[in-house]
């Protein structure tokens, strides 16, 4: 059909670009129909078309004369016409091997006479054609078809003006969501910093309530301010949603990382702990370490801290076993007097990660065990 | 659950950062009241409602199972008072819901919230 020089684009492509345009099955817009009707009354024919080719059918965004909204390819003109240079004009189609077994030309209704312009996009890929038809054997005169040929550039204009329209409006839509984000992350950052605020009072409370002078409260307060810090740098890194657990118990073990002996293992699989348990894990790991260093095994440097962790599906949930265990340091003695340590590990790590938690003054070393389901939700999707 | 002595207002606390909450807890027990949970979910608490009534309440706005707006429903419904303490501002839909709630915005001092009980006690009494 087409003899001429090979297109420069694919059926893949063609249809992509009609696609682009969101027009097939839309409903029939006054722009469109104002342009057959003007068709139709310059040729003086019954019909006119504006025909897109779509893949399996050609539909029409406006029809005078036919009414049909779309045929299957095998009556389609304009199938051959977009695929000319030019405006095609065939003054009997009964006449023409090329379409007289078209149905519309061999059944009803009986065409013979067509004019097509086609309709390409501004990089010369073929949509259709506007298309003018008869039911007698006729031509167009020189006016008509260069009128066709103009209207058919109106055609193309209208179709690229209603993308520019519809893109726009979707980088509307684009930036209304993005807005709504935002707002929804800033009430998310100010409810979390009160949170965080109400969080460090609660602190400044219990750590005042467990010491004996200001020195004291001074130095503890300030160190678990640090440490829940060093927890909310783990969880930036993620969008505050998750930390690795190994990190969490890294950055608390942090000043005996170096030493010549080896003060600590931390024995387990990659766990990413979800905010609401990175927190008070984070805080249960600085309260055994600070404990440790005070009268346990990291009080000796003979001594050191076994940490393990591992998973487990428990009924389909993932639950989390953390030890902490500590060898090689003084005896140890159930301690008389209840500090915020043992509120943390034995108060807030049941209410918050909803875990059961066994603490355990063996003489031979302090053992700490907790079971909590993990957390497996985010709020934020990860990068 | 810890037995509450009688004698004592019981002041429920709803609250899932348990920091908050024991402080919370601690702070009203030091001043005289009795406490029923701290309760971390809405259903928890609703579960409690189903056996006992609370002298009054304070709620965070939001839990992990969602908006405290059942349990204040249930509360209003029985006349008891209670306040919303919430790191959300003033402008959160509860308050749309419950008119005439008391909004403490966290961080508050334990005074404010120890306070704002002994108001709820002068009204019921």
């Amino acid at each position: 059909m087409n003899d001429k020089a090979l297109p420069t684009w694919t059926e893949q492509d063609r249809l992509a670009a009609l696609h682009d345009y969101r027009i097939i099955d839309t409903p029939p817009e006054p722009a469109f129909d104002g342009l057959v009707a003007l068709a139709a009354r310059t040729c003086q024919t019954p019909v006119a078309l504006i025909s897109l080719i779509d893949e399996r059918r050609q539909w029409f965004k406006a029809e005078v004369g036919l009414g049909m909204r779309e045929t299957p390819l095998n009556c389609s003109i304009c199938l051959t016409a977009m695929l000319q240079p030019g405006t095609m004009v065939v003054p009997d189609l009964q006449e023409d091997l090329r379409f007289a077994h078209n149905p519309l030309v061999s059944g009803e209704p009986h065409l013979h006479f067509y004019a097509g312009a086609a309709l390409r996009t501004p990089d010369g890929i073929p949509l259709g054609a506007l298309c003018v038809l008869d039911y007698a054997p006729r031509t167009l005169s020189e006016d008509q078809a260069a009128i066709l040929t103009l209207l058919a550039q109106q055609v193309m204009s209208q179709l690229e003006l209603r993308r520019i329209i519809a893109e726009r409006d979707e980088r509307l839509d684009d930036s209304r969501r993005i807005e709504q984000r935002q707002t929804l992350l800033v009430r998310e950052l100010h409810h979390r910093v009160k949170n965080t605020l109400a969080t460090v009072q609660a602190l400044v409370g219990a750590t005042g309530r467990s010491s004996g002078s200001f020195d004291e409260f001074y130095h503890s307060f300030s160190d678990r301010i640090i440490s829940l810090a060093r927890t909310h740098n783990l969880l930036t890194d993620d969008y505050w949603q998750a930390a690795p657990l190994r990190e969490i118990a890294l950055s608390e073990l942090k000043p005996f990382a170096e030493t010549r002996q080896p003060r600590f293992v931390l024995l387990g699989p990659p766990v990413d702990l979800a905010a609401e348990l990175a927190v008070p894990v984070g805080m249960a790991l600085h309260e055994l370490t600070t404990n440790a260093v005070r009268y346990g095994a990291l009080s000796v440097p003979e001594g050191y801290v076994e940490i393990r962790w591992k998973t487990d599906d428990v009924n389909g949930a993932r639950q989390l076993r953390l030890e902490w265990r500590e060898f090689g340091g003084p005896q140890v003695k159930e301690p008389q007097h209840r500090g915020f340590g043992s509120t943390l590990l034995q108060r807030v790590l049941p209410m918050q990660c909803k875990a059961e938690v066994e603490v355990q003054y063996a003489s031979d070393g302090l053992r700490f065990q907790m079971d909590a389901p993990l957390i497996e939700r985010r709020l934020v999707p990860a990068y | 659950m810890p037995i509450q002595n009688t004698s004592k207002p019981l002041v429920l606390i709803l609250e899932d950062e348990a920091l908050i909450a024991l402080n919370l807890q601690d702070e009203l027990q030091d001043a005289g009241y009795a406490v029923a949970g701290p309760f971390t979910t809405c259903s928890v608490a609703l579960e409690w409602l189903g056996t006992a009534t609370p002298s009054m309440a304070i709620l965070d706005a939001t839990l992990n199972d969602g908006s405290c707006s059942n349990v204040a429903a249930e509360l209003s419904r029985r006349e008891v008072p209670f306040l919303i303490y919430s790191g959300h501002q003033e402008n959160h839909p509860l308050l749309a819901e419950f008119q005439h709630v008391t909004w403490i915005e966290k961080p508050a001092p334990p005074a404010a919230l120890v306070q704002a009980c002994e108001q709820f006690l002068v009204r019921c009494s």
